[in-house]
């Protein structure tokens, strides 16, 4: 998808809906950004990008970005007039990677100034629109709570999870390679979705489903219950309660809903 | 007593030190790490660590820069069973990494390392060193795909799922990758599936195999059968690997 949007467009505000918007712009905004075009996100949409410097280094690399359907808007993502430009009325979700801010000190209890950032990022988004989805990164997992505070409900601490992966990597040799396989965007891969039990299924024990899950390429791998809470690897004798999801490792939805769907016919 | 029973071997060495050191620290002293090895951290920043904690009994420093061969060897780095090698932030981090690992490998041509990168475009670097660096991890390459994969399928957990499994509570469960047990040698993963589950001395979930594919490169399969019968036929062979998720690294009846 091209766009040409003019300055006037965006003085007016784009008129978008069911976008992602990625809020700052810098390194991990545009590696935010690379993956979404991989997944997908510009096929039927555009993307959004904020950022205060949008047309510093417009011209250098802007006419990449339109041709692949990321539209640029000026100003910054923690202010309510840049955010409602951007359609975050109407986003599907809202991406806040981690703004890093000169000098930051983040160490101790408190709230450094690039978790803040991310903060007051998401409050902004929370004030214009308060039933999107926001997907926040966070330098300390100190601003966990603070963004959990903001209502936000998805949040990767980039030291935590730096931390974990390097653990990992040096206790179990090899796990990287998984890793990236599940994170692969591109090819034949295999994302984590969450899927209704069908109604038939639901006296089964969770061993049971997951054994009949693996002969049709399916892995299942945990339960997420009615209040949003995932236990994954609950055992074989778990059952599954009412509003119960399944946790599951499929190519795509469709597969997954007809795999279960075959489960059910042959019980 | 010799000098071989009282010199450090078998540890892990931490060359530098960041934020994420103390998390690294707690992470392999944990008590769900079955064969917990001693901790040298070498660097020549300062480093504070909670004599309280009990993951950080047996923490030793040795003040020096790590990339300094005399520095590592009084860390022992040739009896070390690894090293992590933190990406320290400042233009010359990854040059200093780089070194770091060069000097390591030099002095042991067995230990396991595990290099950090802060960006992802600096992996190719460690990459070029062919087979002297065993892993390299990105953290933000992995903070970014799984946002971007948690915006594009809301309400799909995506988020949820790493946080667990890269998260830390003793409930939380991590990926563990086993050699192929002898009982289900020759059969495919639906066949073998239950029997892993049944042979197991915890709850597991399997989710997939490591292989050698025909150009004899390592090929991750998870869920396989998504994306075609061929993997659902395979027959699993001894240079294979399991990969589940547990909370602890499993154990076989009878292997």
């Amino acid at each position: 998808m091209s766009l040409d949007l003019t300055c006037d467009e965006f003085e007016r505000g784009p008129r978008l809906s069911g976008h992602v918007v990625v809020c700052w712009g810098g390194t991990d905004s545009f590696s935010m950004l690379d993956r979404l075009v991989e997944l997908g996100a510009t096929e039927d949409a555009v993307i959004a990008l904020i950022s205060p410097d949008v047309w510093s280094w417009a011209p250098t690399c802007g006419a990449a970005l339109d041709a692949v359907g990321i539209v640029r808007v000026e100003g910054r993502p923690d202010d309510r007039a840049t955010l409602l430009k951007s359609g975050v009325a109407e986003a599907r979700g809202v991406l806040v990677p981690l703004h890093v801010v000169a000098g930051d000190d983040a160490g101790g209890s408190g709230l450094g100034a690039s978790d803040a950032a991310v903060l007051r990022t998401a409050l902004a988004v929370r004030s214009v629109n308060p039933h999107v989805p926001v997907y926040a990164e966070v330098a300390s997992e100190n601003a966990r709570r603070f963004l959990s505070f903001a209502g936000v409900r998805d949040i990767v601490s980039c030291e935590m999870m730096g931390a974990r992966a390097l653990s990992q990597a040096m206790l179990e040799h090899g796990v990287t390679a998984v890793y990236a396989e599940l994170l692969e965007s591109t090819g034949h891969t295999c994302e984590p979705y969450t899927v209704a039990v069908p109604e038939s299924l639901r006296h089964m024990k969770f061993g049971a489903l997951a054994e009949m899950g693996a002969a049709r390429g399916l892995a299942i791998v945990g339960v997420v219950n009615s209040e949003d809470k995932i236990t994954l690897n609950p055992g074989a004798d778990a059952h599954l309660g009412e509003g119960d999801r399944l946790q599951v490792l499929g190519a795509d939805i469709e597969h997954i809903r007809q795999a279960l769907k075959g489960i059910s016919d042959e019980t | 007593m010799a000098y071989d029973d009282v010199c450090l071997k078998r540890h892990i060495l931490l060359l530098g030190w960041t934020d994420k050191g103390k998390e690294i620290v707690d992470n392999l002293h944990s008590p769900d790490v079955v064969d917990p090895r001693q901790i040298v951290i070498v660097t020549d920043r300062p480093v504070v660590l909670d004599p309280s904690k009990e993951e950080c009994r047996g923490v030793v420093v040795v003040p020096g820069d790590a990339s300094d061969k005399n520095v590592l060897r009084m860390a022992n780095a040739e009896r070390a069973s690894g090293a992590i090698v933190l990406a320290e932030s400042g233009t010359t981090g990854v040059t200093h990494s780089l070194m770091c690992v060069l000097a390591l490998r030099s002095i042991s041509s067995d230990i396991y390392i595990v290099a950090e990168v802060d960006e992802e475009a600096d992996k190719c670097h460690f990459q070029a060193l062919g087979g002297v660096v065993n892993e390299v991890v990105c953290p933000g390459e992995y903070v970014s795909k799984i946002l971007a994969q948690g915006a594009m399928f809301p309400g799909s957990g995506v988020v949820d799922f790493y946080t667990h499994l890269l998260g830390q509570t003793s409930e939380s469960n991590e990926i563990y990758l086993l050699e192929v047990p002898p009982q289900i040698l020759g059969l495919t993963y639906p066949e073998a599936y239950p029997v892993i589950v049944a042979a197991a001395d915890q709850s597991v979930s399997p989710i997939g195999f490591i292989r050698l594919d025909a150009s004899g490169e390592l090929e991750v399969v998870i869920s396989p059968g998504a994306h075609g019968s061929e993997e659902l036929s395979h027959q699993l062979v001894e240079s294979d690997r399991i990969v589940l998720i547990s909370q602890t690294r499993p154990v076989f009846g009878g292997v």
